[in-house]
């Protein structure tokens, strides 16, 4: 019998069962730590959807205030098998010039741009560093839980996030 | 890009530099930070750099905070623009566009596959006309089917999530077509009433767990053909990688979805 997925009770602690409702309220924000990991549209996608088969696999019981953090967590182990399975045949990461963006009527062109520059930017960010600013600045977790979730310390985090600012904002100050 | 590792601020003085920046000191905190970044040359400059980053991030095209159920606001190649998923209330456009779609399946695959099931793989690339099935409580499919044959429901497993349907009628056999969103990406799973269709000639064959899976092309399109307690079944759309729609045209949920 497949998996039952309806109405789940609650477990004591305030952990609730990971519903595919839950994981496509945070599909959005997934799915842009998964291009800002990847670099592609396509890898980010492909990430997304082997995070999301993780973790349908069996029951997860996780507070609802961490699991975005929880998300982010299985996002980087799926993305981190992926790379030691199939090194070198990581997708090409698209230039921005050739990707097409949904509009967003809040986003001013300017700014559009200067976002995609960061995404291409932050792509080509060390592991560490680029793990920390998706973390922090795309997912939005606060600084202790990023460093729980990436298991480094809380200054780790803000170290490692002031120089991966650094470095996109060289990229966006070269373009 | 060029790295800057070789900051000449220590971790202390960046960890003091990206609280300020966040904002997240107040009071005597933001104080006491404020004195020991004193010396730093070019600290505004240094704030602003920060800043200007999570600004790019945080206030782009991509919402910070998406609802349940918004659409990715991600950037996309344009080729897949057209796979994205669309609402099925299109209405009378969208119903007008169906008759040419129908005939533009006719011309797409005509040497591969019989007419019929080149049409009835057409049927994918049409808005749905009402809601999908409900999903069962008790077993991973949805409710009701075609001549005994269920649509099986994916949410649980693979994350794909029935979203409309359709019913069409093809040279006089009923067809009911259930659309199935992932991500932004549509897939369509038609079930043909009556005799199994014959399998096109030169398609690329598969065999996953024992079920034999045809595999065709129509441009950006990936179709499997498969067969289903005699009942000739279709899946069809723009995917990433067609393994997927292997993968899920021969799941079975453990013999809940029949064969």
């Amino acid at each position: 019998m497949g998996v039952a997925t309806h109405e789940m009770p609650c477990r004591e602690g305030g952990k609730a069962q990971l519903e595919p409702e839950r994981l496509a309220e945070h599909g959005d924000r997934l799915y842009r730590a998964a291009y800002a990991m990847t670099g592609s549209a396509a890898d980010a996608e492909d990430l997304v959807q082997e995070t999301y088969e993780r973790i349908l696999r069996r029951p997860r019981f996780v507070r609802r205030d961490r699991e975005i953090g929880y998300l982010l967590r299985v996002l980087r182990n799926a993305w981190t098998a992926h790379v030691r399975t199939a090194a070198g045949r990581r997708t090409q990461p698209a230039p921005p010039e050739e990707l097409e963006w949904v509009s967003d009527n809040r986003a001013e062109p300017e700014v559009a741009i200067e976002s995609r520059e960061a995404y291409a930017a932050i792509a080509e960010l060390s592991e560490p560093l680029r793990m920390t600013i998706v973390a922090v600045d795309i997912v939005g977790l606060s600084y202790a839980e990023a460093a729980r979730r990436l298991r480094t310390r809380t200054g780790t985090i803000m170290s490692r996030l002031y120089r991966a600012r650094e470095q996109v904002a060289e990229a966006l100050e070269g373009r | 890009m060029r790295r800057s590792d070789q900051s000449p601020l220590s971790k202390r003085q960046q960890a003091l530099l990206v609280k300020l920046a966040d904002g997240a000191l107040r009071g005597r905190s933001r104080a006491r930070a404020e004195t020991r970044l004193a010396g730093v040359v070019d600290l505004d400059r240094a704030l602003a750099r920060q800043r200007r980053v999570t600004g790019a991030l945080r206030g782009g095209p991509l919402p910070q905070e998406a609802g349940a159920g918004a659409a990715l606001h991600m950037p996309v190649p344009t080729s897949r623009r057209a796979g994205r998923s669309r609402s099925w209330q299109l209405g009378a456009t969208a119903a007008a566009l169906a008759a040419a779609v129908l005939v533009a399946a006719l011309v797409l695959v005509p040497r591969t596959t019989s007419p019929s099931l080149a049409i009835a793989a057409g049927l994918g690339t049409l808005p749905a006309e009402r809601d999908a099935p409900a999903r069962l409580a008790d077993a991973p499919l949805l409710a009701g089917g075609l001549e005994g044959v269920q649509f099986p429901d994916w949410a649980g497993v693979f994350g794909w999530r029935a979203h409309g349907s359709r019913d069409d009628e093809l040279d006089g056999r009923a067809t009911r077509t259930v659309f199935y969103e992932h991500m932004g990406h549509r897939i369509a799973y038609t079930i043909v009433a009556g005799e199994a269709l014959a399998l096109p000639e030169g398609a690329e064959m598969v065999n996953r767990g024992g079920v034999e899976i045809a595999l065709l092309r129509d441009g950006e399109r990936d179709i499997a053909v498969f067969i289903r307690d005699g009942r000739t079944c279709i899946l069809s759309g723009e995917v990433l990688d067609r393994a997927t729609l292997v993968k899920l045209a021969a799941w079975t949920a453990d013999g809940v979805v029949e064969f």
